[in-house]
């Protein structure tokens, strides 16, 4: 019987799955050691919703005797992973982080549950989040129906949201990688905040099928894992056409980022404004060093900044109205008030006065955004900034308060590039890049629609060519 | 989707096995729920106001059919 030591559990997905090859343990013995480890050290970061040991070691058994026949699905095959509670797995409580729903199960996996299955990925757990994902706002990070996200790094401070717990399971190693999801800086965040890689896909690349409906024309799914590699194969695995989402794209992804381009062609755009206004000061260092390090790799740097539209209000009228209309049933009933936050209380009924003439504007507005930054694309391969401006919170402190650097007026940047590429429809690959006081600093590579090679070309780069991704905190 | 479908012993036995239901983090006072009313349509009332700034020509339609 194999000794799972400490270096497994903060292995990528690759590793692990050619150590179950080299048969140095088995997937059975793999499954049983992440299965008691994210037990056991899940609670202390809020982070486990379900879990779904057993069930794994079950599937772990016919992952054995496939690998003693050789038979090969790929680089997923026997690894454990784990899934945000709002993708659903059937016969199973899937509780979208929120008291009113800790019932509610359903009869058929979600779309990305199923296509990782088929990759003989091993599902170890449902994951905690932000109720709701965040519709309608949240004050606290104890939005959550497992209370708030704990960071692994520093417990009193937050794990991000709303995909909190993935990114917490694979920052203290209780998971090789999870899935996340974003509507408008889900997965962003709390991979910045952890010190995890975490990659956003295109609109309609990944199937929505099953999963929770906050806003049909911004949700996507995506993965988070300790290094860029790893996300591509689980982005490869996940996505594709999917009739049963009215929102796919009808694509797949095939990782291939050998085909991207060669990296000292590729053009980044930044704002300096971002990395020495935006950014609050201990997090300058790192950034700085971030964009050093990809000016080292060649790649030519341009200065530019992104169009003048009121990102922030278009994206929070669209997402109001679309998750006051998909969550109207629950908003309408006393059930509400079970919510832990009164400010999402409050923001999922105000939700409910979006008037359609409101939300139509918006939508319109949309449409211009993404002309204009469409037309950064002649400029530029991928526009480069930091992730979050700020380390992770203290989780006590009020969320709806303003940024300390960058208020008042200064230039415009690239401040908004989450929301605006969440509003594009746009790919962005976090990577982590240092540390600030102690916690970790992410910056994010967005991209052209469908461009995730580009970016995980430049991630894997960076990556090899650093090791703040190789960092672990003392679990 | 309603929050009302019936619970199961086996649903039960899920939920209690994590042992984390119900975990509470101490928070800061939250503010009265008339203050978060009113923030949350003042909100509303901003965003509006904010688009409302962007010159949209008349032919720009919705995106609708949302693809990026």
């Amino acid at each position: 019987m194999a000794v799972i030591t400490d270096d497994v559990y903060f292995a990528t997905a690759v590793e692990l799955h050619a150590r179950l090859v080299r048969r140095e343990f088995s997937a059975v013995e793999l499954a049983r050691a992440f299965g008691e480890r994210l037990e056991k050290l899940g609670p202390r970061y809020n982070a486990l919703a379900l879990s779904l040991r057993e069930q794994a070691i079950r599937q772990a058994k016919d992952v054995d005797k496939e690998l003693k026949r050789g038979r090969e699905r790929g680089p997923l095959q026997g690894v454990p992973y784990g899934v945000k509670d709002l993708l659903a797995v059937a016969g199973g409580p899937t509780t979208w982080g929120a008291p009113p729903f800790a019932g509610q199960v359903f009869g058929e996996d979600a779309a990305v549950v199923q296509k990782l299955e088929k990759a003989g990925a091993l599902l170890m757990g449902k994951l905690a989040m932000v109720s709701l994902a965040g519709g309608g706002g949240y004050r606290y990070a104890a939005a959550s129906l497992q209370g708030a996200g704990l960071n692994p790094w520093d417990r009193t401070r937050w794990a991000g949201g709303s995909s909190s717990g993935s990114a917490a399971a694979v920052a203290a190693g209780l998971t090789p990688y999870a899935l996340g999801s974003e509507t408008n800086g889900s997965i962003v965040t709390p991979a910045a905040y952890c010190g995890v890689t975490g990659l956003r896909p295109t609109y309609g690349l990944v199937s929505r099928r099953g999963a929770m409906p906050l806003a049909w024309t911004m949700d996507k799914i995506g993965p988070l894992a300790h290094t860029a590699e790893d996300c591509g194969h689980v982005l490869a695995a996940i996505s594709g056409g999917d009739d049963g989402d009215p929102g796919s794209a009808g694509r797949r992804f095939h990782f291939a980022p050998q085909y991207a381009g060669v990296v000292s062609k590729l053009r980044i755009g930044i704002a300096t404004a971002d990395f020495e206004v935006h950014a609050a000061e201990p997090l300058r260092a790192a950034l700085h060093e971030a964009l050093a390090e990809f000016r080292r790799m060649g790649a030519t740097v341009v200065e530019l900044e992104l169009p003048d539209f009121p990102y922030s209000a278009v994206a929070s009228t669209i997402i109001g109205a679309e998750g006051a209309t998909s969550f109207g049933g629950v908003i309408r009933s006393a059930a509400l008030e079970k919510l832990p936050d009164a400010r999402q209380i409050e923001g999922l009924k105000a939700g409910l006065k979006i008037t359609a003439t409101d939300y139509l504007q918006a939508m319109r507005v949309r449409r211009l955004i993404q002309q204009a930054i469409g037309a950064l694309w002649a400029k530029v391969d991928v526009l480069l900034a930091p992730a979050r401006h700020t380390i992770a919170t203290n989780i006590k402190d009020a969320l709806d308060g303003r940024s300390a650097a960058g208020t008042g007026n200064t230039p415009r940047g690239l401040r908004s590039l989450t929301t605006a590429g969440n509003l594009a429809g746009l790919p962005e690959l976090v990577l982590p890049c240092g540390f600030a006081d102690g916690m970790p600093v992410g910056i994010g590579l967005t991209g052209k629609p469908f461009a995730e090679n580009t970016l995980l070309k430049l991630g894997m780069e960076y990556q090899r060519l650093t090791g703040h991704h190789r960092r672990k905190p003392a679990v | 989707m309603s929050g009302e479908l019936p619970m199961t012993r086996r649903t039960l036995a899920a939920l209690l096995s994590t042992g984390v239901v119900g975990v509470v983090t101490p928070v800061g006072a939250q503010p009265k729920p008339a203050v978060e009313i009113s923030e949350a349509e003042a909100a509303l009332r901003r965003n509006t106001e904010a688009i409302k700034t962007v010159d949209v020509p008349w032919d720009t339609e919705p995106a609708f059919r949302f693809q990026p």
